[in-house]
């Protein structure tokens, strides 16, 4: 049953997946050969200070990858699902709602997680070899915000999608920008370390949310 | 006798707007069943309902015994439903969607899906999003058929089929339900191919049931009768013998279940002449127009 | 139940996202954007003045009374600060009290100290350059490496991203022979080359004993400053500036704060009074006759004047009612029960706390709950299976009865 559903999920990202994977690993090459530019064009002390003294964020071109991901995944999973009803197939199907939807959501975040070993590994093998332990863990305490947008964006958008009633989803779009934003107002390295645990804390509670667009649909309620 | 489907009391509103007043129907088991109703009489709500993508907002709607709204898994599996416009994940191919469903359900028949599906002629890896509206209508009816399920619910089932795959359709599910046992509620816009299937006839007036009888007994008590217009017709109304008059120029049909002297009785006492009543035969189509009006 | 807590989720997100965005709309809408205000001391006056600026008239001129005075009569009253006005204008006196006017002496003698509150919550990566400062040209440059403190003193080359071992040696050594105990708490320093010499790095053992390090023609030069260890340093600004009164400010845990001599590292304590540096912007004003200490957030600015050797001479203090004491700030605590803040003036690192209103907030939850009941107006079973909406409202107020009312129940059954 949930290889099944794996399998259905399967079937609608794996183009993404692929996409996804691509585009991290050139983006990681990327930014590996802008950091040798770099060093050659101004010394490597000289980007050493811009990154510590001027905060430079020389990963900064990640900054709303997991935002995209996470989006385009969640859409392209639930998209297919609303559109012309389809999700009366996946309702109907001999499983509870909330096992379902959780299953399906489970496959997308879970290939975001991928996408996020990926990108974070990535970084870290690429920023050993140019920079000292401090630059790299504030780069990690850096992006730490952006994933965990990625994360709150691929359930958020989820349940928009999921939402059957058009003033619904309105609310839950400007109430997802208006969170998501929050996430990525740094203008420096390492600004949310104190805070980002009490930002993660609802974030851990959005994959429930899409039970609710689901109970809406299945009592017809617009 | 078992009901498969029951509806007692059933209302339903969206907002302030009344759909459905207190609809009463039993659905036994083993038997085909057509909904007719034109539209704006709330079918499609009681479909929705009986679907179970529908809360009514009071009374009851029991399919298989449970309140259709919160079906149990096990339960859901024993009711295979069509949705209107043949809806399928479109992004699978015929493969990928037979594997998709076998695994829900213990029961699978996948050699009922391939019989059908392997008559179209297509690659195991189309696309169902690139097929026809009819090439589509038998990958659902296969995935419907493999799932064997005792109740069948088939919204729309011709809507976008062209003659071919619509009598291929009804050939297909006469022979499925052929073994027994299956109970099949249906609706279509297309009444002469529903008559070649159904058992029984659930036809759906405003808000409520207009009439629930067999087709059988609604063919041969329904009638029309048809006279000439005169001052004494104008004066006719729709009542208890009567269920629907239409006046076209200068020719008068009544619709009624009454037989050919109990009109005639009635018609004396409302001062009409009998003298060139006739009784017109009715297919099923221009029964239930007849009962139900044309507007 | 799920379901339930499902649709509580969304309702606590909206909590969430109004109570950060609402009161920041509110107060975007009706507050008067003023900033504090500029108090100088002046010395043909003897009294303060003080210019304040807001949106709707500019900036405006103050004598120490509040009275309006003119752009001119505030610029007259200032020679230290517009004497190239007053030139301009041909009115500059040529010997103010004590001093004998000259243009570049007065630069000589002057210098002023800005530390934002936000200066003391920034993140900075622990990496720092040593600058030469015996340079052999006449101006500083950046050197090659970096250091960090661990149990010894670390010098990076960003070139290969490794340790100099013989540098790290040296130094270490350095510091070990002064005493110095690793790892250390704090280190401060002002690594830039625009200024006119280097001062390097004031660092705090494990013992609080405070060390200066220098780096004097490639060797260390570290010195074990006799700044008393009970002192609980907060932190240290170094300034490098041409008239070398002072290495740097001091400022405590406490709240105190002290300019760092070069008379061997002797504390001067700074006479000012309710000053609070997570609050506060810290101004302190140097010219040939006057030191202008001033420390300002949103309600009060508080100025002191000393002579040259830190006596006060005067206090002056401009008390403004703090926004929250305001109308506008009354009625927006009895709307908003609590608000979320992330960005504050006081800091740099985005921050997620939440502030009650207390009592006034209490008027808010309870005309919410009103509200909820009028709107609403639903039969008994509604209230009994939606309970936690009016738990949500009287905990939340106006952000809970939003949620409530946009976010509807499902058919719990």
């Amino acid at each position: 049953m949930y290889k099944s559903i794996i399998y259905k999920e399967w079937i609608k990202i794996r183009w993404a997946v692929v996409v996804s994977f691509v585009a991290l690993i050139i983006t990681l090459l990327y930014v590996q050969l802008e950091i040798r530019h770099y060093i050659e064009l101004m010394t490597a002390f000289t980007n050493w200070l811009y990154i510590i003294q001027r905060k430079m964020l020389y990963y900064e071109i990640f900054k709303y990858l997991p935002l995209i991901i996470g989006t385009v995944i969640s859409m392209l999973q639930f998209v297919p699902e609303m559109s012309k009803n389809r999700m009366r197939l996946s309702y109907h199907l001999p499983i509870s709602e909330k096992k379902l939807l959780l299953s399906m959501a489970s496959v997308g975040f879970f290939f975001l997680l991928i996408t996020y070993v990926i990108l974070v590994t990535g970084l870290i093998l690429t920023s050993y070899i140019y920079y000292p332990t401090e630059i790299v863990l504030s780069l990690l305490i850096t992006i730490l915000p952006w994933l965990l947008g990625g994360i709150a964006i691929y359930f958020l958008t989820s349940t928009i999608i999921l939402e059957p009633s058009w003033t619904y989803r309105i609310v839950l779009i400007i109430i997802a920008i208006a969170f998501t934003r929050l996430l990525f107002m740094e203008s420096g390295y390492n600004e949310y370390q104190y805070s980002i645990w009490k930002y993660a804390i609802p974030v851990v509670f959005f994959p429930l949310m899409i039970f609710f667009p689901g109970h809406r649909f299945r009592k017809g309620i617009n | 006798m078992e009901n498969v489907i029951e509806l007692r009391n059933l209302t339903h509103r969206y907002g302030n707007k009344l759909v459905l007043n207190n609809l009463n129907l039993s659905v036994e088991k083993g038997r085909i069943f057509g909904v007719l109703g034109k539209n704006g009489m709330g079918k499609t709500t009681t479909i929705n309902i009986l679907m179970g993508f529908l809360r009514p907002t009071s009374g009851v709607c029991k399919v298989l015994g449970e309140d259709s709204h919160k079906l149990k898994p096990t339960t859901r599996a024993k009711i295979g439903l069509l949705h209107e416009g043949h809806i399928a994940y479109d992004f699978m191919t015929i493969k990928q969607v037979e594997k998709f469903y076998s695994n829900f359900f213990p029961a699978w028949k996948r050699e009922y899906y391939y019989e059908l599906v392997n008559k179209l002629h297509l690659s195991d890896n189309h696309r169902i999003s690139n097929m026809s509206c009819g090439q589509r209508s038998q990958i659902v009816l296969g995935l419907i058929f493999a799932q064997d399920p005792e109740l069948m619910i088939l919204d729309d089932y011709s809507m976008g089929l062209d003659p071919g795959y619509r009598s291929l359709f009804i050939d297909y599910l006469k022979e499925f339900v052929s073994v027994g046992n299956k109970t099949v509620l249906m609706t279509s816009h297309i009444i002469p191919d529903m008559e070649k299937i159904i058992d029984d006839a659930i036809i759906m007036g405003h808000q409520k049931l207009l009439l629930h009888t067999s087709l059988k007994n609604f063919k041969e008590t329904f009638h029309c009768y048809q006279l000439k217009r005169s001052n004494a017709t104008d004066n006719l109304h729709a009542d208890n013998t009567i269920s629907n008059i239409e006046t076209i120029k200068n020719i008068v049909n009544l619709y009624s279940f009454k037989d050919s002297e109990q009109i005639k009785k009635y018609l004396k006492i409302q001062n009409v002449s009998i003298n060139e009543l006739k009784e017109i035969p009715l297919g099923l189509e221009e029964a239930f127009i007849g009962l139900t009006g044309k507007y | 139940m799920l379901n339930k807590l499902s649709r509580y989720i969304i309702i606590l997100l909206i909590v969430i996202v109004t109570a950060i965005y609402l009161p920041n709309f509110y107060w975007m809408v009706f507050q008067k954007n003023v900033r504090s205000p500029g108090i100088y001391y002046s010395p043909t006056e003897n009294d303060f003045l003080y210019k304040q600026w807001n949106r709707l008239t500019g900036s405006k001129y103050y004598n120490s009374d509040g009275e309006t005075i003119s752009d001119r009569e505030f610029r007259i009253a200032l020679p230290f600060y517009y004497y190239s006005d007053l030139e301009k204008w041909g009115i500059l006196p040529t010997k103010i009290k004590t001093f004998e006017f000259d243009k570049k002496k007065l630069r000589a003698k002057s210098q002023m100290v800005k530390i934002n509150q936000k200066d003391f919550h920034d993140p900075l990566i622990q990496l720092w350059p040593l600058i030469e400062s015996k340079p052999k040209h006449a101006k500083l440059s950046m050197p090659n490496e970096f250091f960090r403190i661990t149990d010894e003193v670390e010098f990076i080359n960003p070139k290969t991203n490794t340790i100099i071992k013989e540098m790290t040696k040296d130094f270490t050594i350095a510091m070990v022979e002064k005493g110095f105990k690793f790892p250390h708490k704090y280190i401060f320093g002002n690594p830039t080359t625009r200024k006119a010499f280097d001062e390097g790095y004031f660092i705090v053992d494990n013992d609080n004993k405070t060390f200066h390090l220098k780096k004097v023609n490639g060797k260390p030069l570290c010195i074990k400053t006799p700044i008393s260890k009970k002192l609980d340093i907060k932190r240290i600004f170094v300034g490098e500036n041409n008239r070398k009164e002072f290495y740097g400010l001091l400022f405590t845990k406490t709240h105190d704060v002290y300019l760092i001599t070069y008379d061997n590292y002797k504390l001067i304590k700074l006479p000012i009074k309710d000053y609070n540096s997570d609050e506060m912007k810290f101004v302190m004003l140097v010219d040939p006759l006057y030191r202008t200490i001033n420390v300002t957030n949103n309600e009060k600015a508080i100025s002191v004047v000393t002579d040259i050797n830190y006596n006060v001479i005067d206090r002056f203090e401009i008390i403004s009612t703090p926004k929250e004491n305001t109308v506008i700030g009354k009625v927006e605590q009895a709307i908003f029960p609590f608000k979320i803040e992330t960005y504050t003036r006081n800091s740099k690192y985005v921050n997620f706390d939440l502030e009650t209103n207390y009592l006034l907030g209490i008027i808010g939850i309870i005309l919410s709950l009103i509200s909820f009941f009028a709107i609403t107006r639903k039969t008994k079973t509604y209230y009994k299976e939606n309970w936690f909406d009016i738990v949500i409202i009287a905990l939340t107020g106006v952000y809970g009865l939003i949620a409530v009312l946009v976010i509807k129940p499902g058919y719990w059954d």
